[in-house]
């Protein structure tokens, strides 16, 4: 599974982005015993079946690239809930969207740290295509809320070097104000 | 570190883009894109990614954009990182660490010279969308 919670966080938004979804919310939720992320997104959805399927890790749609035999997205989000005392939640209408849900337990030894949010955060900002991606994160100090739209109107775009580098002090800036 | 709000930000873009005018332009231009897929993650490729963005940025390398794509089809692998650089065959590398992405600025985009240990082939056409 993966290493971190915003890695979590960073495949299962560009799994969003991949559906080709044209509004995305990622919103998170944490204080000292709980974090809570839910991604909403509007595209492409999927019907019952194929929703049953995406959390079998040896089901990948067969439209990234035909020799591939996993899709391992949504069973490391699961695998993590079910091994720190977590829930996972997923559902989806076709041709209208997604919303994948999970909670773990920041007190169970099992339970991987948040990791580099920012990080995760300035490359879902800065993955191609046209998109909105509204980011909210709330803790017990505070809450704040960016929008992609927003951040790419103030740097004109997150593809050169100096742009990335502002936008990671920015965000940095507001994720200091929830510790 | 004070907080930058989002009008430091345009102001500091406004900024840029006069002393962008005012030099003279560079010959060579590059393009790093880094595989970001499930398998790419989890090998860290946002490690890869940040040591990319602070190798060129501590270079003042100015004409060098980076991106990220899903999946290259070269799983086992990743970290992967597609290297293009104006006059230089584009390449592929694979199991790219930090350190190996500091290495690739440094010898591939800087001096032209290829890191040998790392190339792998173009991806698939299939994946590329470009």
């Amino acid at each position: 599974m993966h290493a971190v919670i915003s890695d979590i966080v960073l495949d299962v938004v560009a799994n969003s982005i991949e559906a080709e979804a044209t509004k995305i919310l990622l919103y998170i939720y944490n204080d000292n015993s709980v974090v809570q992320v839910k991604v909403e997104d509007n595209g492409c959805g999927m019907d019952e079946d194929t929703l049953k399927k995406v959390k079998d890790p040896f089901f990948t749609d067969g439209k990234k690239h035909t020799s591939r035999k996993v899709g391992l997205g949504i069973p490391f989000v699961i695998q993590t809930a079910e091994l720190c005392n977590g829930s996972f939640n997923i559902s989806s209408t076709l041709n209208v969207g997604t919303v994948l849900e999970f909670s773990l337990d920041l007190n169970n030894i099992d339970t991987p740290p948040i990791g580099d949010l920012v990080s995760s955060v300035v490359m879902l900002m800065g993955y191609p295509g046209e998109f909105e991606l509204v980011v909210k994160h709330k803790t017990l100090k505070g809450e704040y809320e960016l929008k992609r739209t927003e951040l790419l109107e103030a740097l004109g775009d997150l593809e050169s070097v100096s742009s990335i580098k502002l936008a990671k002090e920015y965000i940095l800036g507001l994720e200091e104000e929830l510790k | 570190m004070a907080k930058l709000t989002l009008d430091d930000l345009r102001k500091l873009r406004d900024s840029k883009r006069q002393q962008m005018s005012k030099r003279a332009p560079e010959a060579g231009s590059a393009v790093v894109i880094v595989g970001m897929g499930t398998c790419g993650i989890a090998a860290g490729s946002k490690q890869a990614f940040d040591a990319f963005a602070d190798e060129i940025d501590v270079r003042g390398l100015e004409n060098v954009v980076m991106k990220q794509t899903g999946c290259m089809g070269l799983c086992h692998s990743e970290p992967t990182a597609r290297v293009v650089v104006n006059g230089m065959p584009e390449i592929i590398y694979g199991n790219v660490t930090p350190e190996v992405a500091r290495q690739i600025v440094r010898e591939h985009i800087v001096k032209g010279e290829l890191v040998n240990d790392h190339i792998f082939d173009k991806p698939a056409v299939d994946i590329i969308k470009e």
